[in-house]
């Protein structure tokens, strides 16, 4: 009993810290902020009603992102149901055009192109290159091999170049003429 | 030499992540050494990796509220359901007392037709639960016309039933003061059936708030923590969901 309050405190702590972090990979699994906001809430919620099943306060990290991926899963497969009203947000991650300066444009055009990405290589991605964590613990948080970590990071990183270099001539072509008008 | 052949793909990656042990990094590096095409291929992966990292280095920020709080939702529901319920208890007595509701509203003469008891039926009363995240007045319209629809029919067969109207993005201006047609329509709703509960999302609202709009709710709103959220909690829990 003592020890689920222990680890309670300990996960409501952790959780607090991770919260702009799982806010960050949130956002770039479904580039719409209110909906990121929404699986951070969940995730925080879950892990503390959970904290009792936490095994390790060592792979905490890992086992809160899973919660977060948990949440995100059941999202999309509730979407087609309940959650037609995320489009409203949809655009909220293009630039405005006082915003598309030099980095602005290549931020909109990863994101773009890391939206386009499949929903499992996107998340593969950008637990690796987002939050840094290692194949293993993508493997536990995805609850897939890690032998497929890393057949999809390499997918995922193949398939992030090609977009970006499809449309690296007509965005290069969009700073250049912005850089022209001033 | 001979072993440039023999890094994959997937190493190079490993490595670009960090994710090899020593003697497995230190063949990696000696093909890097010999290898100028490989040398471009790391080269190519970690402004990969820079590019995805920098985009994502500035989020927006997430809304501002407590940090893994119990959902506000949560306490604010069942405090309305509590407060529900003394409703209830209430007017039960005052209609035990002198056979009549207490409440003075025009609108409890429905109410008072109906067998006191279906308000308070003690075993597993149907959940319902309608979404709406449209301003449009009209669909705001139907979506009151069927959740009194629901409510009285209840009501008349006696059967247990709890309600709850969840709006979020532009549907909070269901319970926006001055705003919807529909305003008077939620006050009598409100006032003639204790089971049907009005959740305004918080999400919505901060968001409003934040870019200078702040909606001023209607007194019989509620507000819980994220609609959306809300909405997953109470599917879980066995709620119907009505999309309007």
């Amino acid at each position: 009993m003592l020890n689920v309050l222990l680890q309670r405190k300990f996960v409501r702590k952790r959780v607090a810290t991770l919260r702009e972090r799982l806010f960050r990979t949130a956002y770039a699994w479904c580039h719409n902020r209110a909906l990121a906001d929404d699986l951070v809430q969940e995730t925080s919620l879950k892990a503390l009603e959970n904290a009792g099943q936490l095994r390790d306060v060592r792979t905490a990290d890992a086992w809160v992102f899973a919660i977060l991926a948990n949440c995100h899963r059941g999202y999309l497969r509730r979407a087609d149901a309940v959650i037609a009203d995320s489009d409203d947000e949809a655009t909220e991650a293009e630039a405005g055009p006082e915003q598309v300066a030099d980095q602005g444009a290549l931020v909109e055009r990863v994101r773009a192109a890391v939206a386009r990405l499949n929903e499992e290589h996107r998340k593969v991605l950008t637990l690796v290159d987002l939050e840094g964590f290692s194949y293993t613990e993508v493997a536990e948080i995805l609850e897939i091999p890690a032998g497929t970590v890393m057949s999809r990071l390499s997918r995922a990183r193949r398939r992030l170049k090609m977009l970006l270099q499809s449309r690296m001539a007509e965005s290069q072509g969009q700073i250049s003429y912005l850089k022209g008008k001033r | 030499m001979s072993s440039l052949n023999d890094i994959s793909q997937e190493q190079l990656e490993a490595f670009v992540d960090g994710q090899l042990d020593a003697p497995d990094k230190a063949r990696v590096l000696l093909a890097l050494e010999a290898s100028e095409t490989l040398r471009t291929q790391v080269a190519e992966l970690r402004r990969l990796k820079d590019m995805v990292r920098l985009a994502y280095d500035e989020v927006p920020e997430p809304l501002p509220r407590p940090i893994a709080s119990p959902p506000i939702g949560g306490y604010a529901v069942a405090a309305a359901a509590g407060a529900l319920i003394m409703l209830a208890v209430t007017q039960l007595i005052a209609w035990n007392w002198n056979g009549k509701s207490s409440l003075g509203d025009h609108s409890v003469a429905t109410a008072a037709t109906a067998p006191p008891q279906a308000s308070l039926a003690a075993v597993d009363p149907e959940l319902v639960m309608f979404h709406i995240s449209t301003s449009d007045d009209r669909v705001g319209t139907e979506l009151l016309d069927q959740v009194e629809l629901v409510a009285s029919q209840y009501r008349r067969s006696g059967r247990a039933l709890r309600v709850v109207v969840v709006a979020n993005n532009e549907g909070l201006r269901l319970y926006q003061v001055g705003h919807s047609q529909n305003e008077r329509r939620i006050r009598e709703l409100f006032a003639r059936y204790d089971n049907i509960t009005f959740a305004a999302c918080g999400n919505t609202l901060q968001r409003l708030a934040g870019s200078g709009d702040s909606v001023r709710l209607l007194p019989q709103a509620i507000v819980v923590d994220s609609g959306v959220a809300e909405i997953a909690r109470r599917q879980q829990q066995g709620w119907k969901y009505i999309r309007i």
